[in-house]
């Protein structure tokens, strides 16, 4: 993981979250320091978004925290405590701003209600300091578009109100769930250098999860891959896509079509185990061209194997062939 | 006339507020057989329409759609020849019908075959796409995204259509799961002889597959070409944008500029539509709208803008 | 947003004038009228003094011509005589009115504040154990008979316990705010029996949906305390099936209920209606009808305006 002399912001040991019986995230494990940003990156059921409303205490009932430690700051911070992590400490922002934000209150109030949380703002103080930040994301036009609901803005624009409200809280740490998938192209690559803006300027720790591998590896100096629940390999995102220690980050990189290679990519066969279908053993085995009976037996554990690095796999040394 | 699919000078209008708004604006393009065009553009770029024009499901306000240079007669006659696969596998299928049903479905309004031959279709067509025969009976939310993207595709080839549209057919799966249907598609194409019109903002996917590519801006074709050649060297200034946007894996951390994308309903300019976010842009692209014409040397590369010949830097 | 008030305007009145006509025409296809009455109630009346007196009335006139001469009177602002009460309408009504509306509103402002916090409880425990007690609870009021109901609490509280009074608004015992709101008790409490569980169940269902929208989890996410989520951001996203219920209501306020007037002795327009109607006494059942046509009106306008000013995506002056 990250080579870093101060201690780490966040550190996340073994989250588990269970729904009734089923296991969504097993085992899930790693640090996040202040300015560095961690990329989650995984395919639907990976549980890239449950273990990040987890850090939260924002699963949704009949979800439940089932085991882990969370250290932030380096103080432990217990399951009931990691509700007052939120927005002052960690603020999170969602795939899609047109429902993430509320139809019926103006960016401006929503932007200035964070103030008003955690700031201490009131009234017009509150009014004029969102209108700060809604400078500050690039709102072109901040004073008159603080009145517009969110339905009257462009996407674009929309996604920028939504970072505003959530740095408005004043956190240390973004969770970035998915924050433009929704967007064009074109949009995405500024709200990615918008992010790595205030990154720089306010020295947050960045948590940007997606399930896309290209657009993770912009921004990312560190990178999760997540599969069925679990972390399956971890580490410094060039060194991940230049010699990957997973078959399934392999194939994942095989999968995605390459600027320049004008051919169909390499299909992953078979499908991501349901949550009732997570069998002991290696989850990806069905999948693995590299399975052997021994991977069926036991979890492979995440193990540190240098460099910054880690992965869950017993062949991990025979996988960039 | 040799094209398969012709579209000439189309147009579609709507009132929108203060004043008419041309979604699909003078669009000609043509498809030949086996091709596999891919029209690229953002939200609002006017795809989507052109589309549902080809499949008759609008009314052009002027223009034509010509099918093997014949004017097709009304909806349901292009239905048997051209066939659209939709974006979204979760909204596109009822989810209380049955996969079998879903695909006997065309069969059923065209009333072709007896009850036994689409039977024996539908199990052939659930083949083709790879669906599991047996598992034909549940109801089409019981499968995952990419099981009724395939539904939805063995539901497009009932009808046999020479033509299919993809509107963005992989944007709502997964990773993986985008590369199973690409193969699929291509596979199909092949036994098959299909042609498509593939409709996609991920360059990355269009760059993989497409024989030739359209670039749509503000309802207009800004740039056509062959794959390699638009990939290669791209003529228009917009072009350039979209590729430059294009997240790259191992590149790094990347920069490319802050400032907020302009407003949708930006004021509408005489002359060309891009100017407004053109770095390139002179008086002369705001007075006079460039046209689709063809760069020096190539004819079938052909680009609207006025600096046409100018290579990328 | 001035045009659409407008164009509600005209063909609010276009409507009333068309009810106008409806209800004058059904009255008037009734058997009867109110001379044939006086005959039956009072034997000595001669053929000949009951033509004169139809005469008089106009009675022995084609219906059509009866009722422009009535749609004259009234544009000029004249709303005819009662004949049952002697009395000019409106004094008639206007009275009966204020009792209604006073009555009506206790009731429909009590089972808002009621059913408000009930169905948010019901919303948040949704499928627990409480849940399933509101929805007992609401399932019983809905289905217990008013008449019954407003027997039995006399029964209990005026009778037996004689804590409160069985009939009557107050003004006989004279007419101060604690007589007044001492006869308001029971009434009031019959109607929100009724009402409450069905404001309750609204408000649980639209809430429900509502909590599992992402704007929900934004403002948690943001830190906001669980009440604040519910009571800032959830709840004004909700109103809109209640805003549409009390719209309905609305027409119900002017007309008033029937069976609770008749039990609690409560002079209303329910029974004044009833009464009219029975009685043949065409200016009183038309105007009092006509009244509530425009409360219904006139509340499904104040419900399409409430609708914009809840949620700004609604627009009405498209195009």
């Amino acid at each position: 993981m990250t080579a870093d002399t101060d201690q780490p912001l966040l550190e996340v040991r073994g989250l588990a979250v269970r729904f009734g019986a089923l296991t969504a995230v097993d085992d899930v494990s790693y640090r996040l320091a202040a300015g560095r940003t961690l990329g989650v990156v995984g395919e639907s059921g990976s549980g890239k978004t449950v273990s990040a409303l987890a850090l939260l205490d924002l699963v949704p009932p009949p979800g439940r925290i089932a085991a882990g430690a969370v250290r932030w700051q380096g103080r432990d911070v217990d399951a009931p405590a990691r509700h007052a992590l939120r927005g002052r400490h960690v603020a999170m922002i969602f795939q899609d701003p047109l429902s993430a934000l509320n139809p019926a209150l103006t960016i401006g109030a929503q932007v200035a209600e964070s103030l008003i949380l955690h700031q201490g703002l009131a009234g017009a103080a509150a009014r004029e300091a969102a209108l700060g930040w809604l400078e500050r994301v690039g709102l072109p036009e901040a004073r008159r578009q603080a009145a517009f609901y969110p339905h009257e803005l462009s996407g674009g624009l929309r996604q920028r109100a939504t970072i505003a409200i959530a740095l408005a809280c004043g956190p240390a740490m973004l969770i970035a769930d998915e924050p433009t998938t929704a967007l064009d192209v074109t949009v995405q690559a500024r709200i990615l250098d918008l992010l790595l803006d205030l990154q720089a300027e306010l020295g947050l720790a960045l948590q940007f999860i997606s399930h896309n591998l290209a657009v993770v590896s912009e921004i990312a100096d560190d990178i999760a891959v997540m599969y069925a629940g679990t972390i399956v390999e971890i580490g410094p995102a060039q060194r991940l896509f230049a010699a990957p220690h997973h078959p399934y980050t392999r194939a994942l990189l095989a999968a995605l079509p390459r600027p320049g290679q004008r051919r169909p990519p390499e299909p992953i066969a078979g499908m991501v185990p349901t949550l009732a279908e997570r069998a002991a053993g290696c989850l990806y085995a069905d999948r693995c061209p590299l399975v052997l009976p021994a991977c069926r037996l036991a979890r492979p554990r995440l193990t540190d194997i240098g460099d910054g690095r880690s992965t869950a796999c017993i062949r991990q040394g025979e996988v960039a062939a | 006339m040799s094209a398969l699919l012709a579209v000439e000078r189309l147009v579609k209008e709507f009132r929108g507020r203060g004043g008419p708004v041309r979604a699909v604006d003078d669009v000609s393009l043509a498809v030949e057989p086996g091709e596999v065009v891919a029209l690229v553009g953002e939200s609002g770029c006017g795809k989507t329409t052109l589309a549902r024009l080809i499949l008759a499901l609008e009314a052009p306000t002027s223009g034509r759609v010509l099918l093997a240079g014949t004017a097709p007669a009304g909806r349901k006659r292009t239905a048997r020849r051209i066939q659209l696969v939709f974006q979204d596998p979760f909204g596109s299928l009822n989810p209380r019908l049955s996969a079998a049903r879903i695909i006997a479905e065309p069969l059923a309004i065209h009333r072709l075959g007896t009850r036994r031959e689409r039977g024996e279709r539908v199990a052939a067509l659930a083949a083709a796409v790879g669906l599991d025969p047996a598992q034909l009976g549940r109801r089409a939310r019981a499968f995952s995204g990419g099981q009724r993207q395939r539904i939805a595709i063995a539901r497009a080839l009932a009808l046999d259509p020479e033509i299919l549209i993809l509107d963005e057919p992989l944007s709502a799966l997964d990773v993986s799961v985008q590369a199973q249907v690409l193969q699929l598609l291509l596979a199909l194409r092949e036994r098959r002889r299909l042609t498509y019109l593939f409709i996609s903002h991920d360059l990355a996917v269009v760059e993989a597959v497409a024989t030739r590519v359209a670039v749509m801006y503000a309802g207009r074709i800004v740039e056509e070409a062959s794959r390699d050649a638009l990939f290669d060297d791209p003529r228009h200034p917009y072009t350039r944008l979209l590729l430059a946007s294009i997240p790259r894996l191992g590149a790094g951390k990347r920069r490319h500029d802050t400032a907020p994308e302009p407003p949708r309903d930006a004021p509408r300019w005489t002359g060309c539509a891009f100017a407004p976010r053109c770095a390139r842009a002179v008086d002369r692209c705001r007075a006079e709208t460039p046209a689709l014409a063809s760069v020096a040397g190539t004819p079938a590369h052909r680009a609207a803008c006025h600096f046409r010949d100018e290579a990328a830097a | 947003m001035m045009r659409f008030i407008a164009r509600r305007t005209v063909q609010a009145l276009i409507v009333l004038a068309l009810m106008s006509v409806a209800i004058y025409g059904l009255i008037g296809l009734m058997p009867g009228d109110p001379i044939d009455e006086m005959i039956a109630n009072d034997p000595r009346l001669t053929t000949a003094d009951a033509q004169r007196l139809k005469a008089v009335y106009g009675l022995d006139r084609p219906l059509p011509e009866r009722y422009l001469a009535w749609a004259e009177h009234a544009l000029a602002g004249e709303f005819g005589y009662s004949r049952l009460y002697n009395a000019p309408v409106l004094d008639v009504i206007v009275p009966r009115l204020a009792n209604t509306v006073g009555l009506m509103t206790t009731s429909l402002a009590l089972a808002l504040i009621v059913a408000l916090p009930l169905g948010v409880l019901a919303a948040r425990r949704a499928n627990g154990w409480l849940d399933g007690a509101i929805n007992l609870g609401c399932f019983a009021g809905i289905s217990v008979p008013t008449f019954w109901l407003g027997l039995m609490l006399m029964v209990v509280f005026a009778v037996r316990l004689r804590w409160l009074p069985a009939g009557g608004t107050g003004v006989a015992e004279g007419g101060t705010v604690i007589e007044r709101a001492r006869h308001l008790i029971l009434p009031v409490a019959t109607l929100a029996v009724v009402t409450v569980p069905v404001y309750t169940r609204h408000v649980r269902a639209a809430l429900i949906e509502i909590l599992g929208l992402d704007f929900v989890q934004t403002a948690r996410a943001k830190g906001a305390s669980e009440a604040r989520v519910i009571w800032r951001h959830a709840l004004p996203n909700a109103l809109m099936p209640v805003v549409t219920l009390l719209a309905l209501e609305l027409g119900g306020l002017f007309s008033g209920a029937l069976v609770t007037e008749q039990i609690f002795a409560w002079p209303g327009m329910g029974k004044l209606i009833f009464d009219a109607i029975m009685g043949n006494d065409y200016n009183l059942a038309l105007m009092a009808l006509l009244f509530a046509t425009a409360a219904t009106l006139v509340g499904n306008l104040a419900a399409d305006l409430a609708y914009a000013r809840l949620d700004p995506r609604v627009r009405y002056d498209r195009r």
